[in-house]
């Protein structure tokens, strides 16, 4: 019996070769290749699809250049915005009137209006129920009936009633804010909404 | 006025960073992307949690209380420097290889890609729900009131519609910018919203250049900044994107723990992890998914380390995010109260649903217009570098990916939503989440495939050594 040693186990990288960790040929780029061409092809889709009419990027663009359809998205948030600075001070009472008491269409608008205001006015309070009452939506709100005393409305610092009504089913909400100051409630003001 | 302000306080956050990395990974060689990426990640999540333990114990952010991080900062930065031990950063790397010059294309369309997400969110105040009926109520809240005693709005219902219970992560560090500008002005406060939703991008890059070349790594990186998701997503005043950014840190970091059971990754997966867990509810379920994955792999590559990673693991994210347990333990849950959900008997009893989440679920990956081929190469790179599926630290990120996906199929089993327009709504923001394990997925396949071809090249021919483990940042 001679001495020589039995060839050992094939190694790659320090550890023993399996199925899962053995040597490439040298001369076979080609999954290289293919995994440049995969991700080149993502880059170029990628930046296909913000050139594209509509795009994300494009709309962006539209954003900070302020174009008209921008305006007309963030216009609603303006004119809520605007009310904040009409309020000068103490609280506010949110109250529906018309078909915004039932109609479900304007719930969406209903909860728009009251997280864009109790979000500009902070540290200002907007009311539009007991302080026990879930509001997760605009639905929420349209089933509270909240008519808080004027005992309730001087604890609470309440200045001013916002009405959010609307005259017809699908008519043209509108946003109306009334002096509670002096006990003159119900007098128009200022009609300050619409959507 | 209030600009500068707010650049500056977006500098002491890389600041933090910096001395963060500096006292975790000391004396070590940096360079440009891990300052700017890692290190302002780490100082953001840092200083969040510093503002909310200052809070609960009476201070609302204030220009004092961030000029104490500043200075505690700059002491820890002070000793590293008089032990040696203060890492170097590099502006310019010098180990170029043939073909790198190509880097600029990759870079330029990241940069202009960032560029048009941080114009545009400047260019208006916030208008998402999400971002003022969440998290800007919160940041305004939280700039008037410290959270001792708790403010009265935490525990009225008639906001409930503003989740009461999220955690509190992105609204300090909005909270902060407003502190250090001295007024609450939410389109200047966007920068910090912007700054979050980008350090995604080099984050992402210093994960793939783990493993990975420099050009094929900035080529990969610039994809999330091109998806069409992040350009709905980023600047918006969302949560969703430091939430990604986060978890990219946390799992990266959970990845080089199980490959090679360094103490400053597994310190750095413990707090990329706590703040995933304090900037979404979902952040938890994904720092717990961490834990079990670097438990169950430890296991397989070395037990007794691997019960000492996971003990440290679970303390550290226990220790960390306790005080937001505690103090969010009685905030009401009159929303969708996902975490209840999962953990009672519902998620059994709602798992037929799963036959409707998963085909969504699958339609949305693959909607080109949303995602591009992005779902579709990560099978096509774990084809071609199918070896690494030998390396621990891949298998682990395919199952934390698993994983990941399946605790969202389970939560949108539970919903109180309808679940057809709540998938509709919020599933591309949801699977962004996933983004940096699939590219990181995708990055380390193809780093294996050419290991293979380097080694051989090296064995045989030309070249020098380029294998995996080889690569430095």
């Amino acid at each position: 019996m001679g001495r020589g040693r039995r060839p050992g186990p094939r190694r790659n990288r320090g550890k023993l070769e399996t199925i899962l960790n053995q040597l490439i040929p040298g001369h076979r780029r080609s999954f290289e290749y293919a995994a440049w061409g995969v991700v080149l092809l993502v880059l170029a889709h990628l930046c296909w699809l913000q050139l594209r009419p509509k795009s994300e990027c494009r709309q962006l663009y539209a954003v900070a250049t302020k174009s008209p359809a921008f305006q007309a998205i963030i216009l609603p948030y303006e004119r809520l915005d605007r009310i904040a600075g009409q309020t000068r001070d103490g609280n506010l009472l949110l109250k529906l009137a018309g078909y915004a008491k039932t109609n479900p269409v304007v719930a969406y608008t209903l909860g728009e209006f009251y997280y864009r205001l109790s979000y500009t006015l902070y540290p200002r309070r907007v009311y539009v129920a007991p302080a026990d009452n879930v509001i997760n939506n605009g639905g929420d709100i349209q089933q509270t009936e909240f008519n808080p005393s004027r005992q309730w409305l001087q604890e609470h610092d309440v200045h001013f009633a916002l009405v959010f009504g609307s005259g017809h089913a699908d008519g043209e909400m509108h946003l109306d804010i009334l002096p509670l100051d002096d006990g003159r409630t119900g007098t128009q003001t200022n009609r300050t909404g619409g959507n | 006025m209030a600009l500068p302000a707010c650049c500056l306080y977006l500098l002491l956050l890389v600041l933090v960073g910096y001395a963060m990395i500096s006292a975790i990974q000391p004396s070590t060689r940096m360079n440009l992307f891990q300052l700017t990426g890692l290190g302002a990640a780490l100082g953001a999540g840092t200083t969040g949690l510093l503002l909310f333990w200052a809070s609960l114990i009476g201070f609302a952010p204030s220009r004092i209380l961030l000029a104490v991080i500043g200075v505690l900062a700059l002491v820890t930065l002070l000793v590293m420097e008089k032990k040696h031990r203060l890492p170097r950063p590099r502006l310019w790397p010098d180990d170029w290889e043939k073909g790198d010059r190509w880097i600029v294309v990759p870079l330029f369309v990241t940069v202009a890609g960032l560029a048009i997400i941080a114009g545009s969110a400047l260019s208006v105040p916030p208008v998402d729900w999400d971002s003022f009926a969440i998290w800007g109520f919160k940041a305004k809240v939280l700039t008037h009131e410290a959270l001792r005693p708790t403010p009265v709005y935490f525990h009225d219902l008639t906001l409930s519609y503003s989740h009461l219970d999220y955690p509190l992560m992105v609204p300090f560090l909005t909270a902060g910018a407003y502190a250090a500008m001295g007024t609450v002005d939410d389109q200047t406060g966007k920068l910090v919203s912007v700054f979050l939703d980008i350090l995604l991008v080099p984050l992402v890059y210093v994960g793939l250049r783990w493993k990975l070349r420099r050009l094929p790594a900035a080529c990969l990186a610039a994809i999330p900044a091109l998806l069409p998701a992040m350009f709905r997503y980023a600047g918006a005043g969302c949560a969703d994107l430091p939430l990604t950014m986060f978890y990219a840190g946390s799992i990266l970091y959970v990845a080089r723990w199980i490959d090679r059971q360094q103490r400053e990754d597994l310190i750095l997966a413990v707090l990329f992890s706590v703040f995933a867990a304090f900037t979404k509810n979902e952040g938890l379920i994904l720092a717990l998914t961490n834990g079990a994955v670097l438990l169950g792999f430890g296991l397989w590559c070395g037990p007794r380390r691997a019960w000492l990673g996971a003990l440290v693991f679970f303390a550290g994210l226990l220790a960390m995010d306790a005080a937001w347990l505690m103090w969010s333990r009685d905030l009401p849950r009159t929303h969708e109260d996902y975490g209840s959900k999962l953990l009672s008997a519902v998620v059994v009893t709602h798992l037929p649903r799963l036959k409707q989440i998963l085909p969504a679920m699958i339609a949305q990956a693959t909607e080109l217009r949303t995602w591009s081929l992005l779902w579709i190469m990560i099978g096509a790179t774990a084809l071609l570098g199918w070896r690494a599926f030998a390396r621990p630290y891949v298998l682990a990120l395919w199952v934390l990916l698993g994983l990941h996906l399946l605790s969202y199929a389970l939560a949108y089993s539970v919903t109180p939503w309808n679940l057809t327009e709540l998938m509709s709504i919020t599933l591309d923001r949801l699977l962004l989440h996933a983004v940096p394990a699939v590219i990181f997925l995708a990055g380390w396949h193809w780093a294996e495939m050419e290991a293979g071809y380097c080694h051989a090249r090296n064995s045989g021919s030309d070249g020098a050594p380029v294998g995996p483990a080889a690569v430095v940042h």
